[in-house]
């Protein structure tokens, strides 16, 4: 058998439903454990309360995950893990330069789309996105804090490799902004197409390029409307 | 109030504090209830919402799909159909946008299932495990104050994990790496590292939970 797992601060023992919870939770349960599981959760309101709480522990992991706090959380570069983004030995002062010069393009070409490209539209989805993006600047400069309420960095916390992580906009803000522009008569270049997920026509974000421009864009913004 | 549709973007505010209906009687119905024709929850409050129940909405989907990539696709399919529907012609105030949102994102996976389940290599999911899950998340109605409180344990917690498993959960949700490739990273296999991340998740649950007790002045 395995060896009983390490406990932090002395947790309680172990229970069925902690198990099967945490295991569905990564995919591990098979139909007959899964039939197992909502049987527990059907016979009590405090088991679906256990769920709930495990649920809530997903969404802080995934929002920590999304700041990069979990990697780097003990401060030990031993343990921080490389990611992609972070990749390719580039210069430190080369990304901002590059997220400065990729956001700009990208804010002429937004412009243009919105303005250009397509005046004067009534009640458009896509044209709305590109407000949802205006408002969603406002609303994060006057948070201030992003969405990590409450957070201060702390001083271990190494500066360099992701300094923006905490303000990098939502995925599907950024989704929906390359969708808006695919969609309008603004033609894109090739190696920009070819980033757009046929299968899904909401879904143009996969491209890093993308990503990455729409963070110079954001944070340049966000600069200014701090400075 | 009268209708004030800018070009790009809705001004109206509804009745109450930030735009969003006051909760007295809010349903349990995921539905939009409309209150006012011409009244429609203003952009940055929505976007303010979505924000705020982001990761309620992915770990719900986590719970459905178990796999980040597949929910985050579902969740902005979804965060797109409720923009539209609150910013469109026929837009409608939103009384609880968890409730609202949730049922959008439901109804997004429960698509997503059908038509990409079997090709994206998503588990199937046993029906009456879903309709618990769907109960869960309804149920739950813990305070932004709770839920900051769990946060803030949680990242204490994650610092004292041992380096190999934080490396594990980091790769795992910050990387999205499979269970094979943070199995090859660490040395061990896929079986062993799924089964070592559900025991993580479980050391983390119980660290915060004791946190948040003495937090509370009980002895767990």
């Amino acid at each position: 058998m395995t060896a009983t797992p390490p406990q932090l601060d002395g947790g309680p023992p172990s229970r069925e439903l902690d198990d099967l919870i945490t295991r569905h939770l990564d995919g591990g349960l098979d139909p007959a454990e899964q039939r197992r599981l909502a049987e527990l959760l059907a016979a009590a309101p405090a088991a679906r309360a256990t769920l709930a709480r495990y649920l809530r522990l997903e969404a802080a992991l995934i929002r920590l995950a999304s700041a990069g706090l979990i990697g780097q959380a003990a401060g030990d570069a031993a343990a921080v893990i490389p990611r992609p983004r972070a990749a390719g030995g580039s210069s430190p002062w080369l990304r901002p330069v590059a997220l400065a010069i990729a956001g700009g393009g990208l804010a002429a070409v937004v412009i243009v789309a919105l303005f250009v490209a397509r005046p004067a539209p009534e009640h458009l989805p896509g044209g709305e996105v590109a407000s949802v993006a205006e408002r969603w600047l406002e609303v994060r400069a006057a948070d201030a804090g992003g969405w990590l309420e409450g957070h201060e960095p702390e001083a271990h916390e190494p500066e360099g490799d992701e300094p923006d992580a905490p303000s990098r906009p939502p995925a599907w803000l950024v989704a929906a902004m390359a969708d808006e522009l695919a969609d309008s008569e603004t033609s894109l270049p090739e190696q920009d197409v070819r980033y757009a997920d046929r299968g899904n026509p909401w879904r143009f974000h996969r491209s890093a390029k993308w990503t990455k421009a729409m963070e110079g864009l954001v944070h340049g913004q966000l600069g200014r409307d701090n400075g | 109030m009268a209708a004030c549709r800018s070009r790009w973007f809705t001004v109206c505010r509804c009745p109450g504090a930030a735009g969003e209906v006051p909760p007295d009687s809010v349903p349990r119905l995921p539905r939009p209830v409309i209150t006012s024709a011409k009244c429609v929850m203003n952009d940055p409050e929505l976007i303010r919402q979505l924000l705020r129940h982001q990761g309620d909405f992915m770990a719900y989907l986590m719970a459905m799909v178990r796999d980040l990539d597949a929910a985050e696709e579902i969740f902005q399919n979804a965060a797109v159909v409720v923009m539209q529907h609150a910013t469109g012609p026929a837009a409608e105030p939103i009384r609880d946008v968890r409730a609202w949102g949730k049922e959008i994102v439901r109804r997004q996976a429960l698509q997503y299932l059908r038509a990409k389940g079997r090709a994206a290599r998503v588990a199937e999911i046993e029906p009456e495990l879903l309709v618990q899950i769907d109960r869960a998340f309804d149920d739950d109605a813990t305070d932004p104050a709770h839920r900051q409180r769990e946060l803030d344990a949680l990242r204490e917690c994650a610092t004292r994990l041992p380096d190999v498993q934080r490396r594990m959960v980091a790769m795992r949700y910050e990387g999205r790496a499979s269970f094979d490739a943070i199995g090859t990273a660490v040395g061990r296999t896929a079986a062993a590292v799924q089964r070592s991340l559900s025991r993580t998740r479980r050391m983390l649950h119980d660290c915060v939970q004791s946190k948040l007790a003495r937090l509370s002045g009980m002895t767990p």
